[in-house]
């Protein structure tokens, strides 16, 4: 036992003191460890984001690329995001070009879809 | 028949509560009425005071049996169950709550501050300079080496750690050491900006500090895992509290158990915040709370959050000497723990000398580092007194 009641109180306060500076030096020596193991990983992903700070990214000037057949896989669908943009802005097909068209990914549950399927078609 | 009449009225006298409530329990109903007063018109805490005073009033009602023990074994002859609130204190008694709660602190902690900025985790280690010193103080009161340890903890300004090391080492004292833990945790606007203010200059307290780095996704993943395993395998005993703790950040930070995740920080969080707050209160009986070394524990509590601020600013001093004047030592403070009021104080004293500054989340940092400093803490006096 470390603290009996017959101790003398010196001696409780000795063993305390000793407590507090085990306690602390542990305190500190694990948060340090980690402080330092954080330095380490840091140190891990510098390069990557140290390459990605300094190399600013160069925009390529976009080429048009007249729409074909042989580039596009289904020219309806073009025509078709096309003229809904055009309709949903209230202009005219000739006023912008279509340079991409990408499929995002679903972000929603099903039933948001659902519901927001269900609010266009009332528009319409 | 009006013999009949008499003796019916006399059995439901006698039966009644009023009968039997003895003037401890009065006072402790007065206790419970001033946490519940607390709670609700002067909000501290009151996520928890709440709970704390109800169930201490609960459990101050006579007759009423809501803490009492099972006689008997189950399934036997004579068996009569345990009090509603006995089966629930199981959760504390056993150390189930505490980690459970320590799963939504993680989930609700973005350790990025303290990842960016790893020098500011020994902000965190300081600060728990305040359990120790009053440790010494309770040994020195009389208390035994378990008691002054619980009594400690509650400078960890940790609710959760200071019931799972209480509930270990000293269960007797279980109520007064929580409810002056939450009663100085909801204190620490009141407590911190004094002393921050008398151990700092001016010219310190103005300092504005560099903006933190970005943190990638891979150091935060990666962070709860390391220190899991480091942690634990220093000290097993704190395995529990800093596991559970890690757990809930990488349910956050992984980006692939968002449901899990928010469930850890809600629901999960605010039942067993229910069970723990009502059955820690319950605790407090007269037997056991109204003694004198319930008014010292408060004393010595109040010490403790004093000295861990103190020992914060006073490294913070240190490292604004050291980094010539990078760092705030405003911030050394939020090392107590207390997430994240702590980290708040530092952020309000420091805009009331120059009010563009944001200290926010240069304090987190020493704030987050200082839940890990205490589980430390606690796992290490677990492993001395356990």
């Amino acid at each position: 036992m470390l603290f009996t009641e017959t101790m003398p109180i010196g001696e409780r306060f000795l063993n305390s003191i000793a407590i507090t500076i085990l306690g602390m030096l542990v305190v500190f020596a694990v948060l340090i460890i980690i402080a330092y193991s954080l330095e380490l990983l840091r140190i891990m992903f510098k390069d990557k984001n140290t390459i990605e700070k300094s190399v600013p990214e160069k925009k390529e000037p976009v080429k048009l690329v007249p729409v074909t057949q042989e580039n596009v896989e289904d020219i309806d669908l073009i025509l078709l995001i096309t003229a809904a943009i055009a309709a949903d802005e209230g202009s005219s097909t000739d006023d912008f070009f279509v340079r991409s068209i990408k499929p995002l990914a679903q972000k929603d549950t099903i039933w948001a879809s659902a519901g927001r399927q269900q609010n266009m078609s009332k528009k319409m | 028949m009006l013999n009949t009449l008499l003796e019916g009225l006399k059995q439901f006298l006698g039966n009644m509560g009023f009968a039997a409530i003895t003037p401890g329990q009065v006072i402790m109903l007065i206790v419970s009425f001033i946490l519940l007063y607390l709670a609700i018109s002067k909000k501290f805490e009151p996520l928890l005071l709440l709970p704390i005073g109800f169930g201490m009033f609960l459990a101050n009602l006579p007759l009423a049996g809501l803490m009492a023990e099972p006689v008997g074994t189950l399934g036997q002859e004579g068996f009569q169950a345990g009090g509603l609130l006995y089966y629930l204190y199981l959760g504390v008694k056993l150390g189930i709550y505490p980690p459970l709660i320590f799963m939504g602190v993680g989930a609700m902690t973005d350790f990025g501050p303290l990842i960016a900025n790893p020098k500011s985790i020994l902000l965190g280690a300081a600060a728990q300079f305040g359990i120790f010193t009053v440790f010494i103080g309770a040994v020195l009161l009389g208390f035994t080496g378990p008691e002054a340890a619980s009594i400690g903890i509650i400078g960890g300004a940790d609710g959760p750690t200071a019931i799972f090391l209480t509930s270990k080492l000293a269960p007797d004292l279980l109520g007064p050491i929580a409810v002056a833990a939450y009663s100085y945790m909801a204190l620490v606007p009141i407590i911190q900006p004094p002393i921050m203010r008398l151990l700092t200059t001016k010219e310190e307290r103005s300092v504005v500090m560099e903006q933190l780095r970005p943190v990638s996704k891979k150091e935060k993943v990666i962070f709860p895992i390391f220190v899991t395993a480091l942690v634990s395998l220093i000290l097993p005993s704190a395995a529990p509290l800093v596991g559970m703790l890690m757990l809930g950040n990488l349910l956050r930070e992984s980006g692939v158990t968002e449901r899990l995740s928010k469930t850890a920080q809600n629901e999960l969080m605010n039942i067993v915040t229910i069970f723990l707050g009502v059955t820690v209160g319950a605790t407090a009986n007269a037997e056991t709370f109204l003694k004198p070394q319930t008014l010292m524990i408060i004393g010595l509590g109040l010490l403790a959050f004093s000295f861990g601020t103190t020992a914060g600013v006073l490294l913070g001093k240190l490292m604004y000497k050291l980094t010539g004047g990078k760092v705030n030592p405003l911030i050394g403070s939020a090392g107590v723990s207390a997430v994240p009021m702590a980290a708040r104080v530092s952020q309000t004293v420091g805009q009331e000398e120059n009010p563009s500054n944001f200290l926010l989340m240069h304090a987190m940092g020493p704030n987050v580092a200082g839940v890990i400093g205490s589980a430390v803490a606690a796992g290490l006096l677990l492993s001395i007194f356990g």
